[in-house]
């Protein structure tokens, strides 16, 4: 009986065992990227890192970009640090690699990420207020040495100006003397990071030097703490820009992405500062609620991380309508999100200035949709600029909203750059995560919003 | 081994024969069923998927959405889109992006379109789509595990080896009973016959059942009284061995027991003392007188 039994026992635990069996186990063999070698006359280096050391970082950042390049001091560094990094002292380890001469453009990026086309450099988890506990960083630095390519860099700090507008003003014209121009000769493109809270006035500024058909494109530094290279240190409030003269083909775009069909519309009767208090002389809040059929509204009664309600606001933006004189219409977005976490104020913030009396839309977006824009950012620019598609730039500059960023499932955003380099044909490019962006519409003038993404592309050929 | 344990074996031993056959039966059939749903839901969804990855192909918006609910699947391992030279265009996992999938999985190369292509060795399945036009060939590959079935074959395993272990232990007891209920008969005869050799003729031999075997317990209890019936007879003729005319007695029968003696000497052993004596002293004169 007791063999019966234990033959019984052994034969269920060999069936048993039996189904164990081995899994699909598969690994990366790594992709096999071309040669990112730059025509002749023109270098351009990415270089990345997340040591939480400033100095070391910058190093390590400044050294992968100049790996395998001739000139070993180039013309200009574009750096991008997410919010956090400590830039004076990233500044002064670059002079101290790239020599004093160095021309440096750039400043923070959102806590959460800058990018090149090496990757995707993720600093902290979360964004905003709450990455201030992690205090993770990462760096990108894109070097570009080049005869081809003229550039300037300039710089202002709010508070040694009378106002944004007259810093600005110097910032631009000073600027264009750095890339040995007369201020009457417009620069290609100008290259703009401001810091948040005056971009209107930074653009106005800028544009009564270089008139409203000058490009500008540009992302407000990222935060939540924020600030921008100087000539010898950095702004907490300011504006560091970079001007372009160049004969090589430049394509750019400047997008939303969100379906502006939803037919929903009002007038903005009160703001204070970049609130929206009153839509149609009701709440925002109210109205906004009611655009999005009392989504805000119950997402605060169930008790939801108002993360959430940002989450929804961001891929349900307002944004307002400009005409050129053309006849065609361009949309200036804005990123909204309820003032008070509590909604008993029931203002909508922004970080764009709307007037009483201008006309908001909502409209909507998803993040599929999103990504898929992002991708396709250097082939809109390419095409703006009759770039052939098949054609790999010598270099390309974007600009992400960084709440779109946010949007993007963390799973999915490690994928942008791989878009990005699809379209781009693998060409260097850097990358901030902005907490406001700048572009321009052909026939309106250049314009702050939010949400927004702009790329821009150097191609190599010079017949346009 | 008891009559008992032999029956008790034979029962036990053929139900879990019996057993096992039908669970495996059962489990096959399960199991292949399961595969089969397994291979059709995982042919919908990839059909249905390649359909939106062709349309966001054309249109190059690619389902992101989508692709990411797949990822979320419960047997999902990972999904591919590559282009028509074999490299992964994009992939869930990012890092497999720009590398050629023909070095992860060479014999997908001859798969059927629109086919799944199964390995229970390392419990995968992989659905491959194409779409696109001419030369430029693109492909949605997508592989899932077989895990669930792997986990259901063991659950049903697992519950299929406990049911039967507890319907065996309550089997056991319903045969134990069963069988000592149908083997009692033979027991108590046997215990009957055993009091009937140490010379118990006095119990009877109970016969409760009706059957073959109540017949013989019937027929042996008559046996039994025959015996004792032929044994008190004895037993009144032994007596007058020991009365009045005993020695005359024994003198008449002693010839004839002598015969007796000699054709079954057991019955030496039931033979009256006195009768014992006179054929022992008979059996020693004659031995002296041989000598």
């Amino acid at each position: 009986m007791k063999k019966i039994l234990l033959i019984c026992f052994v034969t269920a635990l060999i069936l048993i065992c039996g189904c164990q069996k081995g899994e699909l186990s598969l690994t990366p063999t790594g992709k096999v990227v071309g040669n990112v070698n730059e025509a002749i006359g023109t270098e351009v280096g990415t270089g990345w890192s997340i040591n939480e050391n400033p100095e070391e970082a910058a190093a390590e950042a400044i050294g992968i970009a100049l790996q395998g390049k001739l000139n070993k001091n180039p013309d200009l560094a574009i750096i991008f640090a997410s919010s956090g990094s400590d830039l004076d002292k990233i500044l002064a380890k670059t002079k101290d690699i790239l020599g004093n001469d160095i021309k440096v453009y750039g400043g923070t990026s959102d806590s959460r990420a800058v990018m090149t086309e090496k990757g995707f450099v993720k600093a902290t988890e979360k964004g905003y207020e709450y990455s201030k506990m992690e205090g993770k960083r990462g760096i990108a630095v894109m070097t570009i040495s080049s005869k081809d390519i003229t550039f300037g860099v300039g710089s202002s700090d709010f508070s040694l100006y009378a106002s944004v507008h007259e810093a600005s003003k110097a910032a631009v014209m000073n600027a264009i003397l750095d890339a040995g121009k007369q201020t009457n000769e417009l620069p290609d493109i100008i290259l703009l990071t401001p810091t948040i809270g005056a971009e209107e006035e930074v653009v106005e500024g800028i544009e009564e030097v270089v008139g409203k058909e000058t490009i500008i494109l540009g992302g407000t530094t990222g935060g939540p703490t924020q600030a921008v290279f100087g000539k010898d240190r950095a702004y907490e409030k300011g504006v560091s820009l970079a001007v372009i003269y160049t004969d090589l083909p430049i394509g750019w775009t400047f997008e939303g992405g969100f379906d502006t069909r939803d037919p929903h519309t009002g007038i903005v009767t009160k703001v204070d500062g970049q609130n929206i208090v009153e839509i149609d002389n009701k709440p925002a809040l109210d109205v906004y609620n009611e655009w999005l059929g009392g989504n805000v509204n119950q997402l605060h009664e169930e008790g939801k991380d108002p993360g959430l309600i940002r989450d929804l606001l961001t891929l349900s933006p307002i944004y307002r309508k400009y005409t050129s004189s053309t006849g065609q219409d361009y949309y200036l977005f804005s990123h909204p999100w309820p003032k008070d976490d509590n909604l008993i104020d029931r203002a909508v913030s922004t970080s764009t200035k709307i007037n009483v009396g201008e006309r908001i839309y909502l409209s909507k977006g998803t993040w599929e949709t999103l990504v898929n824009r992002i991708g396709n950012l250097p082939k809109n620019a390419k095409l703006k600029g009759n770039i052939n598609l098949n054609e790999k730039p010598i270099l390309g500059i974007g600009v992400i909203c960084a709440g779109v960023l946010g949007t993007i499932p963390e799973s999915e955003r490690k994928k942008i750059p791989l878009l990005i380099n699809y379209a781009n044909n693998d060409a260097p490019f850097i990358a901030s995560f902005t907490w406001g962006e700048q572009g321009h519409f052909p026939g309106v003038g250049n314009k702050h919003g939010n949400l927004l993404t702009s790329f821009l592309v150097i191609g190599r050929s010079k017949e346009k | 081994m008891k009559l008992f344990w032999k029956i008790f074996a034979a029962i036990f031993i053929t139900f879990i024969i019996l057993s096992f056959c039908i669970s495996y039966g059962i489990s096959v059939k399960h199991m292949s069923q399961m595969e089969e749903n397994l291979i059709e839901s995982n042919k919908i969804i990839g059909t249905l998927i390649s359909q939106e990855v062709e349309r966001g192909y054309l249109e190059s918006k690619w389902p992101f959405e989508s692709l990411k609910k797949l990822s979320e699947e419960k047997n999902f391992l990972f999904w591919w889109i590559v282009k028509d030279d074999g490299t992964i265009y994009l992939a869930n996992n990012e890092s497999f992006m720009g590398t050629n999938a023909n070095d992860y999985l060479p014999q997908m190369q001859n798969l059927v379109e629109g086919d799944i292509y199964l390995n229970h060795k390392q419990n995968y399945g992989i659905f491959h789509k194409s779409f696109g036009n001419g030369n430029n060939k693109w492909s949605v590959w997508w592989g899932f595990s077989l895990q669930s079935i792997l986990e259901a074959k063991r659950n049903l395993i697992i519950l299929t080896t406990l049911l039967s272990f507890f319907s065996l232990i309550v089997l056991g007891i319903i045969i134990f009973f069963i069988i000592g209920y149908f083997i009692k008969p033979v027991d108590d005869l046997a215990k009957c016959a055993l009091r009937i050799k140490k010379g118990d003729l006095k119990t009877k031999c109970e016969a409760k059942s009706n059957d073959e075997l109540g017949e013989l317990a019937k027929s042996f209890d008559e046996m039994r009284l025959g015996l004792k019936d032929r044994n008190d007879l004895l037993n009144s003729l032994l007596g007058a061995f020991k009365g009045q005319f005993g020695n005359i007695a024994t003198i008449l029968v002693k010839d004839n027991v002598k015969v007796l003696v000699e054709k079954n000497p057991r019955i030496r052993k039931i033979l009256p003392t006195s009768i014992a004596r006179l054929i022992r002293k008979e059996k020693k004169l004659k031995a002296r007188m041989v000598k």
